[in-house]
């Protein structure tokens, strides 16, 4: 969560500032920006409250079979990572450039994808 | 070799304190993958810690947080979940353990297979959630229908064609994980 309470009315962005409802156009708990997409460290891997409080930045949108996204985070001081769901008003612009930035910096020669 | 992969710019691997020469089965060295079964040397090119196969991707959950430290109890497998770049664009499998759902981060070999990295960035492509009514076209217009023409069923669809954006997408691709990758 982006916030030291379960789920605040709204919370505040530790990056951009921005003032975020805690509850999703669709109804669920919001636990990033849905601008910048950022986050923050106050709750860890089991569910329970974290004490590290660092800011958490988006790293990766994994896609399950169902087809929903999933936004990959890491803490910057930390490096624990998390997870959570992709919503529906969050920005697509920076969505898409998590997901296509290995694209952009592939390690090898993208010929070798002809041989494959 | 690219402006990003010069040996210059690339970061220093964390140097290991715990060697495990012998293996846990006794290899020396290698290990079997817990998905795929495949016997895995873990001298790999590019990277001093792999702990992936590179066939099928899948890892096993040992290490906690640093790499051949042995500490985490749990020994779950650990499923491919993403991809993800580091700054100097080397690129990280992200991985999810299926027992305890921890999720992990690890350096890409250099034999790792290419067209499983690709599979998940070029074959499974969905849109994002859209938000409301930001796709609505004109065939998926919402139908306005009177109140006394309206049955119960009607009444149902034309709730669902009100919100235009909610409709899913169609699957393309029935499972991902054979798919061939497009050439770029």
């Amino acid at each position: 969560m982006s916030s030291t309470e379960p789920n605040p009315a709204t919370f505040t962005c530790v990056r951009c500032g921005l003032a975020v409802r805690g509850f999703g156009p669709d109804g669920d708990p919001r636990d990033h920006c849905p601008s910048c997409l950022s986050s923050r460290h106050v709750v860890d891997q089991t569910g329970g409250t974290a004490r590290c409080g660092g800011r958490m930045t988006p790293i990766s949108v994994a896609v399950q079979r169902g087809g929903a996204w999933l936004l990959v985070h890491r803490c910057v001081l930390c490096d624990e990572m998390s997870e959570g769901p992709v919503a529906s008003d969050d920005n697509h612009l920076v969505l898409m450039g998590i997901a296509v930035r290995p694209l952009a910096a592939p390690p090898f020669p993208l010929d070798l994808l002809g041989e494959v | 070799m690219g402006r990003r992969n010069s040996p210059r710019d690339r970061r220093p691997q964390r140097r290991k304190s715990v060697t495990h020469a012998h293996g846990e089965s006794g290899r020396a060295g290698a290990f079997r993958c817990a998905q795929c079964r495949l016997l895995v040397p873990a001298d790999a090119p590019g990277t001093a810690h792999r702990n992936h196969c590179p066939h099928c991707l899948t890892s096993l959950h040992v290490d906690r947080s640093t790499p051949g430290d042995r500490a985490a109890g749990c020994r779950g497998r650990m499923a491919a979940l993403g991809l993800t770049t580091r700054s100097d664009g080397e690129w990280l499998v992200v991985h999810r353990c299926v027992r305890c759902a921890e999720l992990s981060a690890n350096r890409v070999a250099g034999d790792d297979t290419p067209a499983r990295w690709y599979a998940w960035r070029c074959g499974p492509w969905r849109p994002p959630p859209s938000r409301s009514g930001c796709r609505s076209s004109p065939d998926r217009a919402p139908v306005r229908r009177s109140a006394a023409t309206a049955g119960p069923a009607d009444g149902a669809r034309s709730r669902r064609a009100a919100h235009p954006g909610r409709v899913r997408w169609a699957p393309t691709v029935p499972h991902r994980g054979t798919r061939r990758p497009r050439t770029l």
